[in-house]
């Protein structure tokens, strides 16, 4: 062992450190660090059941011409952006300072949201123009296409990070999307908006239950 | 079976010990800015320096300096040697609580 002259932190280190008082440490410390740097999911769960029951019951509002389509699809629009920038700012809070391997995972499953559902989005308008499909064929065709895709995200972030409720609730939304099919317009859109925006507040609540704040 | 199991000095210290167990709590290959390792441990700069370093010369911890967008980023690390030995560490707390070896 070294002899070299104190230091003031070896002050610390005179002191004696029970087995149980270093365990009792470790486990408060990694909680710690846990509650700090794992984003808080169920934020995303809650601002994303919120927003696809608002675009549920927009569409259907629209579908039903109780509201104009233009009126539906710009407060839309907001609904998607506003969700979209507080989950952005959850994610990018949590991770902040940590950089390496699951850093860059997480960023580029983060980045991958926004690109696929512009692309989606785009997917979906081209389709419209160009097999000259109707607005009652669009109205049921677009929320299922986007529960599809956002549904198998969903499933392959709970794979991958080992999350059973997320992947459950991807593969129930890739569920209600095929439902919403069945249910003809403009049922499908309260489906849709009900059936995954219900699924996504029940696991937010679940995560809020689960693991409150250490 | 051998005796009573050691705990290694370099981390049975507490700050160090703390300093240790958040790096570990960090997935492998992953390191952390030294200001967010700071507001994780509560500790004053000076602090997580000399118990960073002394980390450092046990070859548990390896410090990098980058830049980002022009300004110089201290990142910790914990190495595989330091993950290794915070296990080893707390499987050694562990035996001593547990003597009878009914490995609980």
């Amino acid at each position: 062992m070294d002899d070299r002259p104190a230091d003031p932190a070896a002050l610390d280190e005179d002191r004696p450190y029970s087995p149980a008082d270093a365990l009792a440490t470790i486990r408060s410390q990694q909680a710690r660090v846990n509650a700090q740097l794992e984003p808080a999911t169920a934020l995303f769960f809650l601002f994303w059941g919120v927003a696809w029951i608002l675009i549920g019951v927009l569409a259907y509002l629209a579908a039903t011409d109780a509201i104009s389509g233009t009126t539906a699809g710009f407060v839309g629009a907001g609904v998607v952006l506003v969700a979209g920038g507080a989950s952005a700012w959850v994610g990018i809070r949590s991770g902040r300072g940590v950089a390496g391997n699951s850093a860059r995972q997480g960023m580029l499953y983060g980045l991958s949201w926004p690109i696929i559902m512009t692309l989606v989005g785009v997917f979906v308008g081209a389709s419209a123009s160009t097999l000259g499909l109707t607005g009652v064929q669009m109205s049921v065709l677009t929320p299922a296409i986007f529960a599809l895709v956002v549904g198998a995200l969903y499933s392959a972030a709970g794979a991958i990070w080992g999350h059973v409720p997320n992947y459950v609730l991807g593969l129930w939304i890739v569920a209600v999307g095929v439902i919403s099919v069945f249910a003809g317009s403009p049922a499908n859109t309260l489906v849709f908006g009900i059936g995954a925006g219900g699924g996504m507040l029940v696991v937010g609540v679940m995560e809020i239950v689960r693991r409150p704040r250490s | 079976m051998t005796g009573v199991p050691q705990l290694d000095p370099v981390i049975h210290a507490q700050a160090r010990l703390r300093v240790t167990a958040t790096l570990a709590t960090l997935c492998e290959g992953d390191r952390i800015t030294f200001p967010r390792l700071q507001e994780l441990l509560d500790m004053t700069a000076g602090n997580l320096s000399t118990h960073l370093r002394k980390l450092e010369e046990a070859q548990y911890v390896v410090i990098t300096k980058a830049h980002e967008r022009r300004t110089p980023v201290t990142y910790a690390e914990l190495t595989r040697d330091g993950r290794r030995a915070f296990e080893d560490y707390t499987r050694a707390l562990q035996s001593l609580l547990a003597p009878n070896g009914d490995g609980s």
